[in-house]
């Protein structure tokens, strides 16, 4: 039925899932996939990346107002525990609320996810915009690259990396301190069906969904927040701790794209026991345009422990 | 061209390069990164399912499968594809595969959370040439699937390592199906009669049966489906920086003529003009989709409790998007060895009756005077299927 979610793609956090989610968006990071690895690593054996909660839920909650298409343009995360593998994680989605402006209107809905004993793993809201009116799409061109461009393209995928075993410590980090940059270009019919195959499927016309995916050709919302979450765990290392991410989409990446994700540490502060950074992410496409923007927070360990999850309240922005 | 293909046997078969390929026949060969799934979970099955476009319902629908003899959901034969997709293609980097056909035996229900170790290895390597790829190699391997309750089935891929083809496909004899596809639109999908919790007994069974026709038409979608169900972007190295470490590690891209960037090595599955340049005619079906399309006729005319023991399936010619499949199927006899068993010939034809793929398949059945089919088959001698 028209603007009903579409059936979830996942309903266990097992370990083929989990794998298919991380190579949906091209993460290798051993914690989702290396069962060897991660058993030695300081959470004891595989979590889901924190964006594998879009696999049990793809988080449009924007019912009614057809023919509008339905574009994600904003999600604000709060992770309070990881996601090993095996244990049961359910969705439980709040109707949304209207909201209607000379854009259109947004809708703006929330996702809880529980874990099997009942507490609260994650919780989402989710913002959709449905335009009043439609530009007419221009003829699409896929952008051509120079041999430079793409050995520069390569050259800078080819750097990138985890921090891993090793832990990020609160003390060593300071304002100012660069992340990424992690680039997912350019963007091949390919990329777009892994991301299918491991977070979504290939849901019916009108299914609720957001715009993207194989038909459209273009990078959905929910895809592009997962590539921001893994700026994120790459740099924040096994034993940070992704806790909060607010990010509003501003145009969705078509094929040949490239998107640079890059972040910068904008405040350090003590909470309730926690060391936190905060972060600001930008994503810009092969000319210069802005793809998504955020900020997040993210918990490092202070010289010994790993941070105690879960955590109990949510953590406020700085500034 | 880029750095990497500048090698010179890059994409080239020669002497050199089928000898370097040949070396490797008999040797073990690692598989670990080739599992889209380790285990037949219950998400794992249904998108599968859902990927081959099977709609049984003893593969998703878990009050239904509980009562049936599986007690529970099972997976379709055809699962194991997702466990490990049978293409033993080692070597000859830069030559573009297409898939050819399996010889599929099975001794074992697949059943949720089966979890699955794989051994694999290149058994053969035949020389073919001809008209339309000049020189090309047959490459064949084996292998074989076990779960923790032993092994399940065993899968010999065939695999053509063809040349590309240079310019804009003159040895293509088919029309661009773009161009065809407004004056005759796809027929409705038809599939034949699904037994399902009706047991069809060995007895009633008899040679000239025929097991009905079913019309698959195929589209864009029904090939992204295949790729999200079965096998994700697994064998073109993953997305994003997966793929370009990948493709920095093994020399198997194809170069994307939009953006001049390195791409999966497989773009004619989702763009006509990519599959013209390997000689298709068009964005053309990955063949153990096609394969999988015969299992599930098998499965739906066979009944929840019949098991299809063995199947040789090839793949003759390319399924293009916007073609319509045929497949009929005729038994051809019955005989009991160790079980109730029936032989089955399948053949698919296109809409211009050309045959493009063909099966031939032994289905082990319930029995009136043998009762139902004993698991393991032939009580777990694998040899026996020699005999059949």
């Amino acid at each position: 039925m028209a603007g009903q979610p579409a059936p979830a793609w996942a309903r266990d956090v097992t370990r083929d899932a989990v794998r298919h989610f991380a190579w949906g968006i091209g993460d290798n990071n051993p914690l989702w996939s290396d069962p060897q690895y991660a058993q030695q690593s300081c959470r004891g054996g595989l979590l889901a990346p924190p964006a594998f909660l879009y696999a049990l839920h793809e988080t449009t909650l924007a019912p009614g107002h057809d023919p509008r298409p339905r574009l994600y343009v904003g999600a604000d995360w709060c992770w309070y525990d990881t996601l090993p593998v095996g244990k049961a994680v359910l969705p439980a989605a709040q109707p949304p609320t209207d909201h209607e402006d000379s854009s259109g209107i947004t809708q703006t809905g929330v996702v809880a996810f529980h874990g099997g004993n009942g507490h609260l793993v994650a919780k989402v809201t989710t913002r959709c915009l449905r335009p009043s009116a439609q530009t007419a799409a221009a003829e699409y061109t896929q952008p051509r690259y120079s041999d430079e461009e793409l050995a520069r393209i390569e050259m800078n995928i080819l750097a990138e990396g985890q921090r891993g075993a090793e832990p990020r410590q609160w003390q060593e980090t300071a304002l100012g301190d660069r992340l990424g940059p992690l680039t997912k270009g350019p963007l091949s019919i390919m990329d777009i069906v892994a991301w299918c195959a491991g977070a979504l499927g290939i849901p019916e016309p009108h299914s609720g969904v957001s715009v993207g995916g194989v038909h459209e050709e273009i990078a959905t919302g929910p895809q592009i927040t997962s590539w921001c979450t893994q700026l994120l765990t790459d740099w924040a290392g096994d034993a940070g701790f992704l806790h909060r991410l607010r990010v509003d989409l501003l145009q969705q990446p078509g094929l040949g794209s490239t998107t640079t994700l890059s972040g910068a540490v904008t405040h350090l502060f003590r909470q309730a026991n926690h060391q936190v950074v905060q972060v600001a992410i930008s994503a810009t496409d092969q000319s210069g345009q802005s793809v998504a923007q955020g900020d997040a927070l993210v918990i490092l360990p202070d010289g010994g422990e790993t941070p105690a999850l879960p955590i109990p309240e949510p953590i406020a922005f700085a500034g | 061209m880029t750095a990497d293909q500048s090698n010179s046997r890059w994409g080239v078969i020669d002497d050199d390069t089928i000898a370097e390929a040949r070396e490797l026949i008999g040797v073990p060969l690692r598989r670990d990164r080739m599992q889209w799934v380790e285990s037949a979970t219950r998400d794992a099955v249904r998108q599968f399912a859902q990927g081959v476009g099977d709609d049984n319902p003893l593969w998703v629908d878990g009050d239904y499968a509980a009562a049936t003899p599986w007690q529970g959901l099972i997976a379709p034969p055809s699962f194991l594809y997702a466990v490990d997709a049978t293409i033993v293609a080692p070597k000859l980097a830069g030559v573009q595969w297409i898939y050819a056909g399996t010889r599929w035996r099975w001794m074992d229900a697949i059943r949720i959370d089966d979890q699955f170790s794989v051994s694999a290895q290149l058994t053969n390597m035949e020389e073919k040439s001809g008209r339309r790829f000049g020189r090309w190699v047959l490459q064949t391997g084996e292998i074989e699937y076990r779960s923790q309750r032993g092994l399940i089935g065993t899968a010999q891929g065939r695999v053509a390592r063809t040349p590309r083809q240079s310019g804009s496909g003159s040895q293509s004899p088919r029309q661009d199906p773009a161009k065809t596809s407004a004056s005759a639109p796809a027929p409705a999908p038809r599939h034949i009669t699904r037994r399902g919790a009706q047991s069809r007994l060995w007895e009633s069974v008899s040679g000239g049966d025929t097991l009905g026709e079913e019309v698959r038409p195929l589209s864009q979608g029904d090939i992204f489906r295949w790729y999200v169900g079965a096998q994700g972007a697994l064998h073109y190295g993953g997305a994003h920086g997966d793929a370009v470490r990948y493709r920095h590690r093994h020399d198997d891209f194809a170069i994307n003529d939009e953006t001049g960037a390195k791409d999966f090595a497989a773009r004619g599955h989702f763009s006509s003009r990519a599959g013209r340049s390997v000689g298709m005619g068009g964005a053309y079906d990955v063949g153990l989709h096609r394969i999988s399309w015969i299992i599930a006729m098998l499965t739906d005319w066979m009944g929840d409790d019949g098991f299809l023991a063995e199947l040789d399936a090839q793949v003759l010619r390319p399924n293009l998007v916007g073609d319509t499949t045929t497949l009929e199927g005729q038994v051809t006899n019955t005989w009991f060895a160790g079980h109730p068993l029936v032989r089955i010939e399948i053949q698919a034809r296109n809409q211009h009756d050309a045959v493009t793929a063909r099966g031939n398949a032994v289905v082990a059945l319930p029995s009136q005077q043998h009762g139902p089919v004993a698991l393991p088959l032939f009580g777990g001698d694998v040899s026996q299927f020699d005999n059949l």
